[in-house]
């Protein structure tokens, strides 16, 4: 019994090692002297931080406009998960409780293009929106994210789950349809909207094709174009690159720790009791 | 104040119909229990006044005026939930105060209506708690308090006590009923529980298929059901449903009831098919005094098949001589053949098990039904 348990968890150690070393060498590489981190990357070496210094961080700063990136990713994701979380939740509403011609057929196409890679549809998106004319802001990297069949179907099988009688009793009680959804609905909704939430904020935040497609000014391009761009920029500094990496992981997993709770019971849990 | 029709109100969910059409009347300040099982139809009635679901045809009136057409906020109706429906997100008081605010009632107003229901229904302690926080018995008085704040025209209460225990159950029923008594507001009360609509109701209206069975004062339903359903719907335990043979043996008519051939109990119709004794009617009679040959009486003998003990009385089951017909939820009566009768007897003296006891009932308390199952002496209104 106690060597089973011993066997597992030594299994569940090794594996957590594996999915960590990329992270703990970033982070440590990040603090070291650029030449210690290549030199060290075959060692166990590679994993401690014999001497720490933020000079790689203050390179990154100096070297590139690493603010202007991270405030056009800021802004971007914010656009993309503000207006996402409305427009996602009205339409997940709008499958999972209200009556309306094609209602079934609209379920189904949400359904079919969650299947679709966004690369597929990058190229007919660009010339769209080049002949529209509408190129290089933030506007536009972040509109066409705004609506997203996960997120739709993500909030479908929540409302699903809520207690209809709380949007009878509400309907009852004098509220219209749009007084339904955000005095009721959307408050017993948290964990929902925290789940989606991080779904769409970790689903944008790495984005690079669409930037690169669609921006040209450097005011305007997110960090994943910034280290893309700081890896062509001569002298190739390992250090300073880790420290990029750092810094650009650093805003999700903030997010994710203050919304994890929730974002558990989101998974979690279809209902709300009463 | 209003009263409420519907007239020839007909649902239908795609292929099902789940009422035909229906007309019905509620008295203006009356309390209307509509009793049946479930899938009978009696909160999609429920549904359709409140404006919930639509109805297929026909036409639904409150205090004279159409509301087919209006949505549930225009009909100025409260509804108290099964699952009493308070949002969670709200403390007690912003759940009383929530219908008030929809319909944009003044802050002073507001407030004032809040406190007055919440003193009459012992809420005030809890006013700023959230309903996660409240016992089953405070979270159904916040329900009925979000209900009377509005000071509706008509109630709507969908199975109000279904979620409580017992003891709470008692208290609580006795409660609704002085409140709608004292408030004198319309209302239209949903249950499956006879004693529920036994004690409540002003009138009960017992429906079956969406089709009311018979509609009346809960004592003329429970002394003359209409037919087998209501018969066997009311009292605990049921009606005794028994099926006895007829015969012309030499001129004379002859009947077998209770097992043993004779002649028929004075004032027998000639078209009875079932006979319907009701558990309290039977008392002990002498052993081997068997036979329904007395024309006043009727005499059933068999063997003790289980014994409840209630205290002060007890519930005994006969084997009975022959089948007691059961009523289903289902058309037309089935058949249970190893059905048992039951009879509501004093505390003594003790009866045990496989003891072999005569009970005999009055001729003129058997209720009788034709082929059908309709009463043939109903007590309709």
């Amino acid at each position: 019994m106690l060597l089973r348990a011993v066997l597992a968890y030594a299994l569940l150690l090794a594996f957590t090692l594996v999915f960590i070393a990329p992270v703990l060498f970033m982070i440590i590489g990040s603090l070291k002297p650029d030449e210690l981190v290549l030199a060290e990357a075959g060692s166990l070496r590679a994993f401690l931080p014999e001497s720490v210094s933020p000079d790689n961080y203050r390179a990154v700063f100096e070297r590139v406009p690493f603010g202007a990136y991270l405030l056009s990713s800021l802004i971007v994701n914010g656009l993309i998960v503000g207006l996402g979380l409305l427009v996602n939740a009205f339409a997940g509403y709008a499958l999972a409780r209200l009556r309306w011609w094609g209602r079934e057929a609209m379920l189904g196409l949400v359904l079919a293009v969650l299947v679709i890679p966004f690369e597929a549809i990058a190229i007919p998106l660009f010339y769209q929106l080049s002949w529209l004319g509408w190129r290089d802001d933030w506007l536009v990297q972040a509109i066409p994210f705004v609506a997203n069949p996960l997120a739709i179907f993500l909030f479908y099988s929540f409302f699903l789950g809520l207690p209809r009688e709380l949007e009878e009793a509400a309907r009852v009680d004098g509220a219209g349809v749009l007084r339904t959804f955000f005095l009721v609905v959307l408050p017993n909704a948290k964990a929902a909207f925290a789940s989606v939430a991080i779904v769409l904020f970790l689903f944008h935040w790495g984005m690079y094709l669409w930037p690169l497609l669609m921006t040209t000014s450097e005011g305007v391009r997110p960090l994943p174009l910034g280290i893309a761009n700081f890896y062509t920029l001569p002298p190739l500094q390992w250090g300073d690159i880790m420290a990029f990496g750092v810094l650009m992981v650093l805003p999700v997993l903030i997010l994710f720790v203050v919304f994890q709770r929730w974002f558990v019971r989101g998974v979690a849990s279809t209902g709300v009791k009463g | 104040m209003a009263d409420v029709e519907f007239r020839a109100v007909r649902k239908a969910f795609g292929d099902r119909i789940v009422i035909p059409g229906l007309d019905l009347t509620v008295h203006d300040g009356e309390l209307l229990v509509l009793l049946g099982p479930s899938g009978c139809g009696k909160s999609t009635l429920l549904r359709l006044l409140a404006g919930l679901e639509t109805a297929t045809d026909g036409e639904i009136r409150i205090g004279g005026r159409p509301v087919d057409a209006l949505g549930p906020r225009a009909r100025n109706i409260a509804m108290v939930f099964q699952n009493y429906a308070l949002y969670p997100n709200l403390t007690v008081r912003g759940n009383l105060e929530f219908p008030l605010r929809m319909r944009g009632m003044r802050r002073a107003e507001r407030k004032r209506r809040v406190l007055e229901a919440a003193r009459a229904l012992g809420l005030e302690p809890v006013l700023e708690q959230r309903p996660a926080e409240l016992s089953g018995g405070q979270r159904q008085r916040v329900a009925m308090g979000r209900a009377i704040v509005r000071e509706p025209d008509v109630f709507l209460m969908d199975e109000p006590l279904s979620n409580l225990d017992a003891r709470l159950r008692v208290q609580i029923r006795a409660e609704i009923g002085t409140l709608q008594r004292r408030l004198g507001v319309t209302t239209l009360y949903v249950t499956h529980d006879q004693i529920e609509a036994m004690t409540l109701g002003d009138r009960v209206a017992v429906m079956r298929d969406g089709v009311i069975q018979q509609l009346g004062r809960p004592e003329a339903l429970y002394e003359r059901p209409a037919n087998l359903f209501v018969a066997g719907f009311l009292g605990s335990p049921p009606m005794n449903l028994l099926e006895p043979a007829l015969e012309r043996r030499e001129g004379q008519r002859m009947m077998r009831l209770g097992g043993t051939w004779g002649q028929p109990p004075a004032g027998i119709p000639d078209r009875a098919r079932y006979a319907g004794i009701r558990p309290e009617s039977f008392s002990l009679g002498a052993n081997g005094n068997s036979g329904a040959a007395r024309r006043d009486r009727l005499e059933v003998q068999g063997s003790v098949h289980a014994v409840e003990v209630l205290g002060h009385e007890r519930i005994v089951y006969l084997r009975a001589p022959e089948p007691v017909v059961a009523v289903s939820d289902g058309p037309g009566p089935s058949r249970s053949v190893e059905g048992l009768l039951a009879a509501r007897l004093p505390a003594s003296p003790v009866l045990e098990r496989d003891e072999s006891v005569t009970l005999t009932a009055p001729a003129a308390e058997i209720h009788w039904f034709d082929e059908d199952g309709t009463a043939l002496s109903a007590g309709n209104e």
